[in-house]
């Protein structure tokens, strides 16, 4: 478009491309004042030929805006030419529910699904504009005849027209097919050489409708038969779970956003970390279009196509390819019905056979009998069921490959090969085929080496989602899972099992030995006043366990191999925890005690390299101590949006003043990690007011005045007065205007780490006193048979078990990588305050004793009661959990992703 | 007994943004611009280049000099808003403040508008595939320089914190 003029009385119709979500647009609002503010979007939809509509996500400032000035520009390219458009807009209403909230919703669905963010990432508004102007944007270089206009304008690359005589040859071709395999080689081969389309995939769902799994595929220099796409990731996975054709314009656009936003969450401790995981496709796909198919309401698979070219579909595409997955699905359910009512025959039986053993020895083990019927994908070894559905088809094309050799799972390229075709819808029970007799490959059709054998594996485009790889609590077989979530579009989830695999419940049981076998017995006579050893005897005690614990491999839980620790998941923690928890001083013998233990995952997250060969290298040399400066006694301790201490730069320096309370352990610490404001004129509330700074200790202006006196005594929570503390600005950490943010961050799995060794003293408090109950005699019996004592036993012992089930459920949601706030929130709440009830049980049935120091009851509970407000107080959990809990309402009608999200 | 000894001191702008931010906004950044009309209509533009001064204190924006409509809003003392987008990861910061009015281009920005295009484009073809030759129809060819004074700057990164501000400098 080269003149304007041209492009007079311009409809939204005629900037449709502009819709896809290929190009970002941009918005610009103004404020009431005449402030104006322009930022990026990342979708407009048109509604009607009058009307757009913007999903309302990170709007803060333009939702302000438009509240006092319902005016917008916005700037819309168009994907396939570059045209510039720039559109006024006249904000006319909101909406929160109904069919155009959900074509948004999807919309940003799809984003969420690239990065497994569905919980978390989802749309609040759909805001409904009125167009009152299009302009067309000259490109200068054409209006000057620098260079000449297109000669016309470029066409999307999909179908258009021929797509009629396209679907009836297809139609055709898939209607002559005779059995299952053939279908699906005549469909994916049918979309190339009729439809043009040259990348396409044809998934199965499993039974248990978890799972995608790849049955044919076209166009890949490797082949992705096998690979699995759980449901609700990524395109293929939500176009299966809305059961609605999911089509994208701009995938490496839509991608690089998802991962933005996740970061984003991530950053702010709204989300646990992710990682990368594979899914099938070109990596450099463009355009994608999913379409679900579906046969008598039921999913039965996924046809997907994609191309490098960015909007390289169009509605016809779509139309095309709804059809011809209804052909496949209906196809694929009619066989089944047919072969059901058939049913295997004794001949069928009868054809099953064994896969050989391994070619390089098959002498060296007797053959396995491996059995599988069509009919329902059911595989047998020697008689005994394995499992059924997809899964089953997936093991038997695996076994069929397996028996013709390593040499043609691992050709590359051009290299020829047979072609594996036995088994990817099988229709009988049936032996894998023999490789002498296998027909040679087809020369159209790519049948590359399957994804979980070495060598070259198939097209995978990774994606940010889900746990970091750890082997942590290990997931139920599918096959036993028959309850689902009836939240629409909601992940399914995955049953939980909180068995240890072998090698972590292995530390758990030497964490345990070492802490009941060694620690505590080193560590008797210093609670026996009359055994009181010296203060240096007392170091040097601790400081032989550290090395002894050291020695033992039991040194650092939560930190990662690289750094000197073990590696573990959050599940696994809690469970070592657990058993450190046990006595006061376990948690610092295997160094992982507060607030060392968080200040560790802060600088690990946040720090430079600089900074963590200094700092962290020493917390985990276990050389240093550190403490966490934020608490103030000025303002409240749970908005540490409100901090006051404040930094002031002055050349390469700044200069803080201030004043903190409560900072544990500072007494001992070699530097301290402190939180100082560093915008000084920014309005109440904002989150990026403050800088976290690392102190070398001790330093000038850094005044410990007094450790604070507490309910249980002086004990190390200092008071500091800071007065012109000078830091270099190479101390910041996590950049400038990151403190709130690296403070939250730091304080979500922190919570759940002192929830862990609440539990352990919980549990000692509820073993003492049924110990209490089992010896104490009165009244004609022991305790334990009175039922008033039974009552405090079962209710803490009931309350402990919640606690457990409450911090291995959030643990497990960090370890997955899921949005975990909810769960550590209403954990962090519940295990404090059970711990309290628990202690002050037992005191009760331990009775006089209980409330001497005698015992470590009476210590137990002072240091309990500062749990209850520590790292957030109650009621601010109790806040946040109503309010989550109301938006899950609001958001799907029901409440149930704010309980645990659980299967129930 | 509290001993409190908070003190004031320290009260007063801050004066520059952070390096990092600078670095962003001199960058191959996506750069649009904001503006209004006296009685508040927005306007959006794109923009070919932003210089910081004194640290971040004040910019000068490189314009398409055809955009007549964007150099008649923003004369002197507008309020103006400015963008800038890392292409590859999106972390995103927005200037706002006042303008001072246009001035001729320097020497020197021929050359930094062409680096500026050059990193733009190339960061576009290599993250989002997008043809190069499509990019460059956005190009202008003309330009002019608007010269603003910084006020205060937010995060503009998609997320939860996007709009949130990172602090004012006057």
């Amino acid at each position: 478009m080269s003149d304007p003029a041209d492009q007079a009385d311009l409809t939204l119709e005629d900037l449709h491309l502009c819709f896809e979500g290929a190009v970002p647009a941009v918005i610009a609002t103004v404020a009431a004042d005449g402030t104006p503010n322009v930022t990026y979007l990342s979708k407009v939809r048109m509604v009607d030929r009058e009307r757009v509509a913007l999903s309302n996500q990170f709007f803060s400032k333009t939702t302000r805006n438009l509240a006092e000035n319902p005016r917008a520009s916005v700037l819309l390219i168009d994907p396939v030419n570059y045209d510039e458009y720039r559109v006024s807009l006249v904000y006319e209403r909101t909406e929160r529910r109904g069919p155009l909230f959900d074509r948004l919703r999807d919309d940003i669905e799809v984003v969420a699904a690239f990065s497994g963010m569905e919980d978390v990432f989802r749309l609040r508004a759909a805001d409904i504009y009125r167009v009152t102007r299009i302009e067309p944007l000259p490109v200068a270089a054409e209006v000057r005849g620098l260079v000449p206009p297109p000669a016309e304008r470029p066409a999307p690359t999909g179908l258009g027209p021929a797509g009629t005589t396209a679907l009836a040859e297809l139609t055709a071709r898939i209607s002559r097919c005779t059995d299952l395999d053939t279908l699906v080689t005549v469909t994916v081969d049918g979309l190339a050489a009729v439809a043009g389309y040259e990348h396409c995939l044809l998934l199965l769902a499993d039974e248990q409708g978890r799972s995608l799994y790849t049955i044919a595929s076209h166009g890949y220099p490797t082949e992705g038969v096998g690979s699995e796409v759980p449901l609700g990731e990524g395109v293929i996975g939500l176009a299966a779970t809305r059961c609605v054709p999911i089509r994208v314009g701009g995938v490496r656009q839509l991608a690089k956003y998802s991962r933005r936003v996740r970061d984003s969450f991530e950053d702010e401790g709204e989300i646990g970390p992710g990682h990368e995981i594979p899914v099938p496709g070109l990596p450099e796909a463009n355009s994608q279009i999913a379409v679900p198919a579906v046969a008598f309401g039921a999913l039965v698979g996924v046809l997907m196509v994609e191309s490098p070219a960015m909007v390289a579909f169009t509605e016809a595409d779509e139309a095309l390819l709804v059809v011809v997955a209804s052909l496949v699905a209906n196809a694929i359910q009619a066989e089944r019905a047919r072969e059901t009512a058939t049913g295997p025959t004794p001949t069928a039986l009868g054809m099953a056979s064994s896969a050989p053993a391994p070619a390089d020895d098959p002498a060296a083990a007797p053959a396995t009998r491996v059995r599988f019927f069509e009919v329902d994908g059911s595989t047998f070894l020697d008689g005994d069921y394995l499992i059924k559905g997809v899964a089953g088809r997936i093991l038997w094309s695996l076994l069929d490959q397996h028996t013709r050799g390593p040499r043609r799972l691992h050709q590359q390229g051009g290299a020829a090969r047979p072609a594996p075709r036995a088994a990817r819808v099988p229709r009988q029970p049936r032996e894998p085929p023999d490789p002498a007799q296998a027909p040679p490959r087809g020369a159209r059709r790519s049948r590359p080496p399957r994804q979980d054998r070495a060598g070259p594996v198939p097209p995978r485009r990774p994606r940010t989602a889900a746990p970091r790889g750890r082997p942590g609590p290990r997931l139920t077989d599918p096959n036993d899972r028959h309850d689902r979530h009836d939240r629409p579009g909601a992940p399914i989830p995955m049953a939980i099992d909180f068995t240890l695999a072998p090698e972590h419940e292995e530390i758990r049981l030497r964490v345990r030995d070492f802490i009941q076998g060694t620690v505590i017995p080193a560590m008797k006579d210093f609670d026996d006043e009359e055994k009181v050893l010296s203060r240096n005897e007392y170091i040097l005690t601790i400081l032989d366990l550290r090395e002894q614990a050291k020695a033992r491999g039991l040194w650092l839980p939560h930190m990662p191999a690289e750094w000197g620790g073990m590696g573990l998941g959050h599940v696994e923690l809690a469970m070592v925890q657990a058993e450190a928890g046990k006595t006061r001083l376990g948690p610092w013998i295997l160094n992982c005690m507060a607030p060392d233990e968080g200040n560790m995952h802060t600088l690990l997250h946040w720090g430079t390299d600089e900074q963590k060969d200094d700092y962290l290298r020493r917390l985990c040399d276990g050389t240093a101590m550190s403490c966490f400066a934020m608490t103030e006694p000025e303002v409240a301790g749970s908005d540490p949006t409100l901090i006051r201490t404040n930094a002031v730069q002055d050349g390469e320096e700044w200069i803080i003043n201030g004043h903190k309370w409560f900072i544990s352990n500072a007494r001992r610490a070699q530097f301290a990690i402190l939180i100082a404001r560093t915008e000084l004129d920014v309005p109440e509330g904002s989150r990026g007011a403050t800088t976290a700074f690392l102190v070398d200790l001790p330093a000038d202006g850094w005044n410990d005045v007094r450790e604070v006196e507490t309910m249980h005594g002086s004990t190390g929570h200092s008071e500091i007065v800071i007065e012109d503390l000078r830091v270099h600005e190479s101390k910041i950490l996590g950049g400038r205007g990151n403190g709130h943010r690296l403070g939250q961050a730091r304080l979500g799995p922190a919570r759940l780490a002192h929830c862990m060794r609440w539990i352990a003293q919980a549990e000692t408090a509820l073993d003492m006193m049924v110990d209490r109950a089992l010896h104490r005699y009165s009244h004609g019996s022991l305790l334990a048979e009175k039922q008033g004592i039974q009552w405090l036993i079962a209710d803490s012992a009931m309350e402990l078990y919640q606690c457990k089930l409450m911090v291995l459920h959030a643990a497990f949601k960090i370890d997955r990588g899921e949005d975990f706030k909810t769960e550590v929130s209403m954990a962090k709440h519940f295990v404090a305050n059970s711990l309290w009830r628990i202690i002050d049980r037992a005191i009760q049935v331990h009775g006089a004793l209980g409330y001497s120091t005698d015992t470590p009851l009476a210590n137990m509970l002072q240091h309990a009661r500062w749990s209850r407000f520590a790292d957030g107080a109650d009621e601010i959990h109790q806040m946040r959990i109503a309010e989550r809990t109301i938006a899950a309402y609001k958001d799907h009608g029901s409440t149930r992703s704010a309980t645990g999200d659980l299967p129930l | 007994m509290l001993r409190n000894r908070y003190t004031t001191a320290g009260e007063g702008r801050f004066a520059v943004l952070d390096a990092e931010t600078v670095e962003l906004l001199h960058s191959g950044c996506a750069l649009v611009v904001g503006a209004a009309t006296p009685d508040g209509e927005p306007y959006a533009a794109r923009a070919w280049g932003l210089e910081l001064l004194g640290g971040g204190e004040r910019g000068r924006l490189l314009l398409d000099a055809d955009d007549a409509r964007a150099r008649e809003l923003l004369g002197p003392g507008a309020q103006i808003a400015v963008t800038g987008v890392d292409v590859p990861t999106l972390r995103g910061v927005q200037l706002k403040g006042t303008t001072v009015g246009f001035e001729p281009v320097s020497t020197a920005d021929p050359a930094r508008f062409e680096r500026y295009t050059e990193e733009f484009i190339d960061d576009v073809v290599r993250t989002e595939g997008t043809p190069r030759h499509l990019l460059e129809r956005l190009v202008p060819v003309e330009l002019t320089v608007c010269v603003f004074d910084v006020a205060e700057h937010f995060d503009q990164t998609p997320g939860p914190s996007a709009g949130a501000s990172l602090g004012a400098l006057r």
